[in-house]
């Protein structure tokens, strides 16, 4: 059974991006849930609570937020082992990337993201599909199966 | 001389000697009948004068008058033979037998008449019986004489034609002989003459032959002479001659097509080992742009985001002057985004495979028109649509292509009321070729190869916004489809802009 904990992993390893997204997620009220990792590597550390997150509480984050730019393993790869994995296969995977490749987007599709969002240039707008994002899936979203512990 | 010729000749000739032989072997058989019926006739003559002498003799004994008339009869018979004998004897020797065997006929006749004469009239004039007997004694005598002279005559002309038969005979063998071992002779040397002429000729020409079916087509059999064998072999040597020069073009042909195959191989070797280094810099290209598109981007994005985070920290504090710092950064950030984002796709167009079909222009045309329709921001544009025709080619591209020549027409033609844009069709000689028309500012002639180029403007930033790149865009996706573009225009009056691309008929 899945143990949902109100939180949002943010995969990012540019710390600019990382803040710019916090900034957005913040001005939703949404910034004290986010659990920031800075590569795909540490990202599956978390999820599987291992390495430096062995001793972090149960459960999974409701929303995982994955760059596909990101050093040891790339996002795409990460998104691969969550839908390969039982525990971790049901988590909501939104890409956010400033890749525009054809490829990119079809392969996430492929391997069962939920969303593919390319980061704007414009701060605005970045902020604006940060917060639409963590809203949608934070507030509106209903998760696969929902068994929430408080 | 031709073999029919000879022939012909060696024909005659032996048709000659045998009508020559049989006229010959003709005349000597007549000659042997004539012997034959001469010696007949002789034969008959000698019966003939011994049956008479037997009745004559009849006669004498019994003196009776049956026994004349016999006599007589016969008498008659003789001279007619004789008369015969006349044509039948032309030759000297046997004339001279039948005129002596004529005289002593006629004498013995003579003789035989007077005796008959006497003894029927009993005493002619004869004083004495005795004188009467020795005159008659006499006159038998006479015509016993008289009688055998006739028979010595008749015995030697019958030996005469007797003798002739023999030598006519042996003539009449003599020539059958002659002629036949002519006729034989005849056969045996014609037959040599054309075995040999054949023989030796067709030895030639199979020797020759076998040269040439064995390869050797250099060899010519060279026959001399006028004869259809030598004819057949001039033939032959053209033939070969012909087959020669064919086989030796042929040969050249083939040498040069293998040089010509050796290159071709030559060259797909090398371009092999090309589209491999194509294809590992196609990969290089392919991940530099990526990292373009990744990395290049993220600085801007920072810029701009800390920008409004900047703007809203500073809040009251910034002043006008430190505002417009900001925008213009902002912008310049923006501006160089665009910049990138239109790279990439310039590069991207190089690099994608084409997925190629009949495509529907009018669709893509409407499609290009909404999206351009979007922006348009309560302008007035009139539109001028066309049917088009289906082309072969990339849907992908070629909707990229209008989008972009419509945008361009809606953005050249601001500040037109109302603003014309055209969009038609004309199909020349194996082209479908599209145009988009508009009335907006157009532009300098000379400047038309700047046009499809990479950064390049013909008009300010600031009076059309714009990275350079769309035109090019739209050039390297007509060309990857295998057609072409161009323009035409005029400062102030508007532009023309075209592409051409195969008639689907036509295109492969």
């Amino acid at each position: 059974m899945m143990i949902e904990i109100q939180r949002i992993l943010l995969v990012e390893d540019d710390p600019n991006d990382a803040e710019l997204t916090l900034e957005g997620l913040t001005r939703k009220g949404l910034a004290n849930q986010v659990d920031w990792v800075r590569d795909g590597e540490e990202a599956l550390d978390y999820l599987l609570r291992q390495g430096p997150h062995r001793d972090r509480a149960h459960g999974n984050p409701f929303l995982v937020i994955l760059d596909i730019n990101l050093p040891k393993l790339s996002g795409l790869e990460v998104l691969q082992r969550i839908r390969s994995t039982p525990e971790l296969r049901l988590i909501p995977v939104v890409l956010l990337t400033s890749s525009r490749e054809d490829r990119d987007l079809t392969a996430a599709y492929k391997l069962g993201a939920n969303a593919y969002v390319v980061k704007p240039v414009r701060f605005a707008e970045f902020i604006e599909a940060v917060q639409e994002l963590g809203v949608f899936w934070a507030l509106v979203n209903q998760p696969p199966s929902v068994p929430v512990r408080p | 001389m031709r073999l029919q010729t000879r022939f012909q000749m060696l024909t005659a000739i032996s048709l000659g000697t045998v009508l020559v032989l049989v006229a010959i072997l003709g005349w000597t058989l007549r000659e042997r009948a004539a012997a034959e019926s001469a010696d007949r006739l002789a034969e008959s003559l000698n019966q003939e004068l011994v049956e008479r002498a037997m009745i004559r003799q009849e006669f004498f004994l019994h003196r009776e008058g049956r026994s004349r008339e016999l006599w007589e009869r016969k008498t008659r018979r003789i001279q007619g033979l004789l008369e015969l004998a006349g044509h039948a004897f032309p030759d000297g020797e046997a004339r001279n037998d039948l005129e002596d065997v004529r005289k002593s006929f006629t004498q013995s006749n003579a003789f035989f008449k007077v005796l008959v004469d006497e003894l029927e009239s009993g005493s002619p004039g004869l004083a004495s019986a005795a004188a009467t007997e020795a005159f008659r004694t006499r006159l038998v005598d006479q015509a016993l004489l008289a009688n055998y002279q006739l028979f010595d005559g008749s015995r030697r002309l019958s030996e005469g034609t007797s003798a002739r038969l023999e030598v006519t005979h042996q003539r009449t063998m003599f020539v059958v002989y002659v002629l036949a071992a002519s006729v034989l002779l005849l056969t045996v040397l014609t037959l040599a003459v054309i075995n040999r002429v054949l023989q030796q000729g067709l030895a030639r020409l199979q020797q020759g032959t076998a040269r040439v079916a064995a390869g050797d087509l250099a060899s010519r059999l060279d026959l001399k002479g006028r004869d259809e064998l030598a004819e057949l072999g001039r033939s032959f040597d053209a033939m070969t001659s012909r087959l020669e020069g064919a086989t030796c073009r042929l040969e050249e042909e083939i040498q040069e097509r293998r040089q010509a195959e050796q290159r071709v191989a030559r060259l797909n070797a090398e371009l092999d080992a090309r589209i491999l280094d194509l294809q590992a810099s196609n990969r290089e290209l392919e991940s530099f742009s990526y990292s373009v598109s990744h990395d290049l981007r993220a600085p801007l994005r920072h810029i701009a985001g800390f920008l409004d985070l900047l703007r809203e920290h500073l809040g009251e504090k910034l002043d006008g002057e430190g505002d417009r710092y900001l925008r213009i950064v902002n912008q310049a950030a923006r501006k160089m985004a665009n910049l990138i984002d239109d790279l990439l796709t310039y590069s991207r167009l190089g690099r994608t495979e084409l997925i190629t079909g009949l495509v529907d222009q009018d669709a893509l045309v409407r499609e290009a028109i909404e999206v351009v329709a979007g922006n348009l921001a309560g302008r007035a544009i009139t539109w001028d649509v066309a049917t088009l025709p289906p082309v072969h080619g990339d849907a992908t591209l070629l909707r990229a292509v209008w989008q972009n020549l419509l945008s361009n027409a809606v953005k050249f033609t601001r500040g037109r009321t109302p603003g014309r844009i055209q969009i038609g069709v004309e199909e020349v000689g194996g082209e479908i070729c599209c145009f988009v028309r508009d009335n907006g500012v157009g532009f300098d002639m000379q400047y038309k190869a700047k046009l499809f180029s990479v950064f390049q403007r013909l008009h300010s930033g600031d009076e059309f916004e714009g990275t350079g790149i769309g035109l090019a865009n739209v050039r390297r996706m007509i060309e990857r489809q295998g057609g072409r573009v161009w323009a035409e225009g005029e400062p102030g009056l508007g532009a023309t802009f075209w592409f051409a691309l195969p008639a689907p008929e036509v295109a492969t």
